[in-house]
């Protein structure tokens, strides 16, 4: 069935036209195309029209002249514009006139990417005829190969966890590929965010100090999604001003995106209906047979249960429910394979998938895209849009809300997401910690001579890391002239990049004695604790036992009725503080320690389909602990009577102030929303007043809110300016907040704290019969 | 001496944006520190890079970026050590025990085109080593080849092989792993010598490095023991990494361990040398400093505190020494006292070379001394059907190139 149709359909659809609060048209495009440049070697050239590629669109010709010119790029243009052929037209001309002589490094943020690219290369190479050899070499690669791959491998494909502590700390293995390395591609890069993003870019500087060791001054070509600052982030991530290609030439059919809010159920509560229940009603209407719709949901729960009610609809309607799919990380890979595969060739018309098919992986192009849940951010909310939409035919985007106050608060302004550009990303790649921990990996990798430079980090701060490192640490010894390493440890392996902890928690099928999955520690403390329904392909396994320390889960296949879902409670405890700065008469603010524990509690049964709560129990798992440095902020208890904090709507209004320092904070530290955790308690128990904490939400701290701390002064007048600028009338999430979150006067209490804490505005004694 | 580190923590402190935390917890007065805060935050940091050593604070003990740092590592190695089930490593080395002991008296500094490094040379000559060397010269290295049972390694004469072991920093290997002491035996007229090339401090490296080259330049073959998978890598790396062109990979390589493993598996404790030295040759050594210990001597070394660096020398020395007692004990051909297991890896040594009538001899010499439900006795059977001729043979395998 034709997009056209489907539209058509929904909007006749008594029980559904109404619940499409708004709609975008995305006008279609037309290919603005380009020959070849004549510059790039008739070979290749050659080879990408064997592979039925005759002209570029406009974009890929202007990323390909500037590779040739000698500029490094980023190219920003939208899902499925054609993005690798931008880098891999450049690579293979450098491998073909260099005669194999110039190597390429690229770098993807997964796995299962890198297994996508190394299938279209190798493609290419083949119909080019020229005898290149192309292959990942990640974690996965059987230490047999390795060799043979670091001496013969042409463009190799790898990932930042393997580069940081397999490829890098080995590089006297890897000295004819260093030394011949042209080209480092880097794909995704809008994924390199944050304390993770920081963390890349300290590698890149590693790998690029090594690269100059041996001679070597590699290119750099990235590609990303549409991010609002793409050249600063790329200066930020390489150290080096890039050309920034956003000028997309690729064709695009119409695109209606609409978002469509679940009716209410009771006016009066603003209960609405379930938005998973409403994705299962819509598919009735927009997936089928004929074309291909995908699925995006916001947990790994979730996909397995919409999976399930999708695959049961289609048994009772006599179709195959096998052509119906759930995708989601933890999967092992020959699974991921074959459904990727299945999207491509067209045998699996629907899939359900977690953020996991967000990524470039190629699935080809989908009809139907629908986001049951805000996706959390404007740009992947654009990604995943982006998987719909076939050239020269129409494709649809739902976003159904869910009950939160953000996704209301996209209901009703809608133009947030539709105007939206992106989010702007940011990295520290000079933050202290992060810095610090690379410049110990670096310095075992090769002497620091001096004056120490690592990349574009400051001079001074490099220099004084490794005397810490030489002359109070004693890792390194000083010579006078340089820095070596002194120490029998392999630094790098002390380094995690994204604070994930590596040990995985493998789910065992106890019956077919095989391996179903895997999943993260933290994760499965709610995931597959003893009598948790595991699903799987939309199938139901219990969890008969959980061994944590082992990490092993034992499922067996049952067939229930009910899916369950875990409680988590998350408690911060003060540990010391190491620093408090008095701000009399109104607050104090605190730098400290402390400790957060996350406990998974209780678990409930819930029906499928009519949600009932049909049985509960207890988990009796050890919780997910650690100590991690914040910043407090406590009001005085006259300043909180004054404030009218504890009267009515007001007392939300604290929660809000939480939300906003949470948004302003990553301002001025430069990290992701969530490397940052945040509470705002009415009367913490530890300074029984209120108090707002951030805390770094990494084991051991990175130096983010000791730093927002340093900053406090700053950070608290933008907050001020921002809830004075902003147009909203009682909040919205550029500012404090929905109001459905944090009541209708969070804006005005934002405001009267603010004042009181920046410009010392004392609110007038609470008058007497206000109390009364 | 005091100025410029204070001026530099004062320039980090304001980069880090911790200056004024600094002066507001160095300042014990509270308005003091809220001045500070009311000050713009623009104007601080415009100010840094235009004057950078300004009027310092006073001087405190350590700047605070160390502290940060310190909190930062100390946090990390209370997780390690508390993690639940840590990845196979070696167990950190306790300090060394015993007095400490200098750098040996006669170890004499060299200069090359590379620059400076030190080594001390020693013979052994004694009773024990003389007849090592008198078993050498009388069997070659006929037998030893034929143990290895490695076609790429030639014959060659035991004159121009080196006994090669090297002591390094780590046991993981990558680019940190400096080898800092490489002994070098070679043998001469009644006596073995050993080269040690010594690394005073890391600078001496280059130097060393071309020594140890112009060393090997008159060898043949590497002898050494688990050198093949350990000690030539890390040498190799080291040359790599310096630019030298490395020859070490190329070197024909007779790797003692992977005999010692074949001829003693299960039947001593371990393969490791030093049980061999005393089960084997009947040796052994008096406060010998332990392998693991001593990455931990050089390192105090080269910081200037006490160490026993002189009892690493001496270790590697005898680990050396040890090299050659033992190849002259797997030189000779095996004989009636020999084991079972010896003579089947001298059956499938000469089948590999195509001495096949003498395998077959050998191998029934074997199969007469093994236990019947051993699985070496199974290892017998199969090398026995790969002796038949080849029509009698079920699957036509290709024999690898003798």
């Amino acid at each position: 069935m034709g997009v056209e149709a489907i539209l058509d359909r929904l909007r006749r659809d008594g029980g559904v036209a109404g619940n499409l609060v708004a709609e975008h048209v995305v006008p279609p495009a037309d290919a603005q195309l380009s020959p070849f440049p004549s510059s790039l070697d008739p070979r290749v050239v050659a080879a990408f029209r064997a592979r039925g590629i005759e002209q570029l669109y406009a974009h890929q010709a202007e990323a390909i002249e500037a590779a040739l010119g000698g500029r490094d790029f980023v190219v920003t243009t939208p899902t499925a514009s054609g993005k690798t052929l931008c880098y891999n037209a450049p690579v293979l001309h450098e491998a073909v006139v260099s005669k194999r002589a110039s190597k390429a490094l690229y770098l993807f943020p997964t796995k299962a990417l890198s297994q996508d690219q190394v299938a279209e290369l190798a493609r290419l190479i083949e119909s080019g005829g020229f005898g290149l050899h192309a292959a990942t070499y990640d974690g996965d690669t059987p230490p047999s190969i390795r060799r043979t791959l670091r001496e013969h491998g042409d463009i190799l494909v790898t990932n930042p966890y393997m580069l940081h502590v397999g490829i890098l700390p080995n590089h006297p293995k890897w000295i004819d590929f260093f030394r011949n390395l042209r080209t480092i591609v880097l794909d995704e890069v809008h994924t390199l965010a944050g304390v993770f993003g920081s963390h890349v870019a300290n590698v890149l500087r590693r790998l690029l100090r090594i690269c100059a060791h041996y001679g070597a001054r590699p290119r750099i070509f990235a590609s990303s999604a549409s991010i609002a600052n793409a050249g600063e982030h790329l200066r930020r991530l390489i150290g080096r001003e890039v050309q920034v290609i956003d000028r997309d030439g690729s064709p695009r059919g119409a695109k209606h995106f609409w978002i469509y809010n679940p009716p209410l159920l009771e006016p009066v509560s603003g209960l609405r209906a379930n938005a998973l229940d409403e994705a299962r009603r819509l598919a009735t209407l927009v997936a089928g047979e004929g074309h291909q719709s995908i699925f995006f949901t916001r947990s790994r729960a979730m996909t397995e249960v919409l999976t399930k009610y999708l695959k049961d609809h289609a048994t009772e309607q006599g179709r195959d429910p096998e052509k119906i799919r759930g995708y989601r990380g933890g999967y092992l890979p020959d699974l991921r394979r074959e459904i990727e595969k299945g999207l491509r060739d067209g045998g699996i018309s629907t899939v359900v998938s977690t953020n996991a098919l967000e990524l470039g992986i190629d699935i080809g192009r989908l009809d139907v895209c629908v986001m049951v849940g805000y996706p959390g951010s404007v740009a992947s909310t654009w990604q995943q849009a982006g998987r719909a939409g076939r050239r020269g035919s129409s494709s649809l985007a739902v976003l159904i809300a869910r009950g939160l106050p953000m996704d209301q608060y996209l209901a009703l302004h809608p133009s947030y997401v539709f105007g939206g550009r992106g989010e702007h990303l940011a990295i520290d790649p000079d933050n202290l910690v992060v810095l610090a921990s690379h410049v110990r990996c670096a310095a075992f990798e090769l002497a620091f001579a001096k004056p120490a430079v690592f990349g574009n980090a400051p001079p001074e701060q490099v220099a004084g890391i490794l005397d810490y490192l030489a002359h109070e640490a004693r890792v390194l010894h000083d010579d006078g002239q340089r820095y070596h390493w002194m120490a029998e440890t392999y630094p790098a392996e002390e380094v995690s990049l994204d604070a994930a902890d590596i040990d995985n928690v493998v789910v065992v099928d106890a019956e077919r004695k095989t391996v179903l999955g895997e999943l993260d520690r933290p994760s499965s403390i709610t995931q597959v604790h003893k009598g948790a329904i595991y699903g799987h392909q939309g199938r139901q396994f219990l969890v008969e036992e959980f061994d944590h320390a082992g990490r092993r889960a034992y499922v067996r296949e049952v067939l229930t009725d009910y899916y369950t879902e875990a409680e988590t409670e998350t408690e911060v405890r003060v540990l010391h503080l190491d620093e408090t700065r008095e701000h009399l008469p109104s607050h104090r603010s605190h730098r400290g320690e402390v400790h957060v524990v996350t406990t998974a509690t209780v678990f409930k049964k819930i029906r499928f389909y009519t949600r009932e709560n049909v049985g509960a129990g207890d988990i009796d798992l050890p919780p997910e602990e650690m100590e991690t440095d914040a910043w407090m902020i406590v009001l005085e208890p006259e300043a909180a009577l004054r404030l009218r904090l504890s009267e009515g709507h007001r007392s939300k209004g604290w929660r809000g102030l939480g939300k906003l320092l949470h948004q302003v904070v990553p301002l001025f530290v430069r990290c992701d929303l969530g490397d940052l955790g945040w509470s705002a308690e009415l009367r913490s128990s530890h300074f029984e007043a209120p108090a707002i904490t951030l805390w770094d939400d990494h084991p051991d701290g990175v130096h983010l809110a000791a730093k927002a701390y340093e900053l406090e002064g700053e950070v608290l007048r933008a907050a001020l300016s921002i809830v004075r600028g902003c147009a909203c009338e009682g909040g919205c999430p550029g500012c404090v907040g929905p109001r459905a979150d944090v009541g209708p006067d969070a804006k005005s209490v934002c405001e009267d704290v603010l004042a009181c804490l920046v410009e010392g505005v004392w609110p007038p004694s609470p008058m007497p019969f206000a109390i009364a | 001496m005091a100025t410029e580190p204070d001026a530099f923590r004062d320039r980090l402190k304001r980069k880090l944006g911790l200056a004024r935390g600094s002066a507001a917890s160095a300042a014990s007065a509270s308005d003091a520190a809220s001045a500070e805060e009311a000050a713009p935050a623009p104007s601080d940091a415009a100010a840094a890079p235009l004057a950078p050593p300004a009027p310092a604070p006073p001087p405190k003990p350590r700047a605070e970026a160390a502290l940060l740092l310190e909190r930062m590592f100390e946090r990390r190695a209370k997780r390690a050590a508390s993690a639940p089930a840590p990845r196979e490593r070696a167990p950190v080395a306790p300090l060394p025990r015993g007095p400490a002991r200098p750098l040996p008296s006669d170890l004499a500094s060299r200069t090359n085109a590379r620059g400076e490094h030190a080594e001390l040379e020693r013979r052994f000559e004694e009773p024990r080593m003389q007849e090592a060397l008198q078993r050498l010269r009388t069997h070659g290295s006929e037998v030893l080849r034929l143990h290895a049972q490695r076609a790429e390694l030639p014959p060659f004469e035991l004159a121009r092989a080196a006994f090669l072991d090297t002591e390094t920093t780590a046991l993981h290997g990558g680019a940190g792993c400096t080898v800092f002491l490489i002994g070098v035996g070679l043998l001469e007229e009644g006596a073995l010598r050993v080269h040690q090339v010594f690394l005073r401090s890391p600078s001496d490296e280059a130097a060393a490095l071309a020594r140890v080259l112009e060393l090997l330049r008159e060898v043949d073959v590497l002898v050494s023991f688990h050198g093949k998978s350990f000690d030539r890598h890390r040498l190799h790396a080291r040359l790599a990494m310096l630019g030298f062109e490395s020859p070490l990979l190329r070197f024909p390589h007779l790797d003692l361990g992977h005999i010692a493993r074949r001829f003693y598996r299960g039947e001593l404790r371990d393969q490791r040398l030093q049980t061999l030295e005393r089960e084997v040759l009947g040796l052994h050594r008096e406060d010998d400093l332990p392998g693991s210990q001593c990455p931990a001597a050089w390192f105090a070394h080269v910081g200037g505190r006490p160490s026993r660096i002189g009892d690493v020398f001496e270790h590697n020395a005898l680990d050396v020494a040890s090299l050659a007692l033992l190849a002259a004990r797997f030189a000779a051909p095996p004989t009636e006292a020999s084991s079972g297991r010896e003579w089947l890896s001298y059956a499938r040594g000469l089948r590999l070379a195509e001495r096949r009538d003498e395998a077959r001899a050998a191998l029934e010499r074997a199969i007469a001394k093994l236990n019947a439900d051993s699985a070496d006795y199974l290892r017998a059977q199969e090398e026995a059907r790969r002796l038949r001729p080849a029509r009698a043979r079920g699957s036509p395998r290709a024999e690898p190139p003798a």
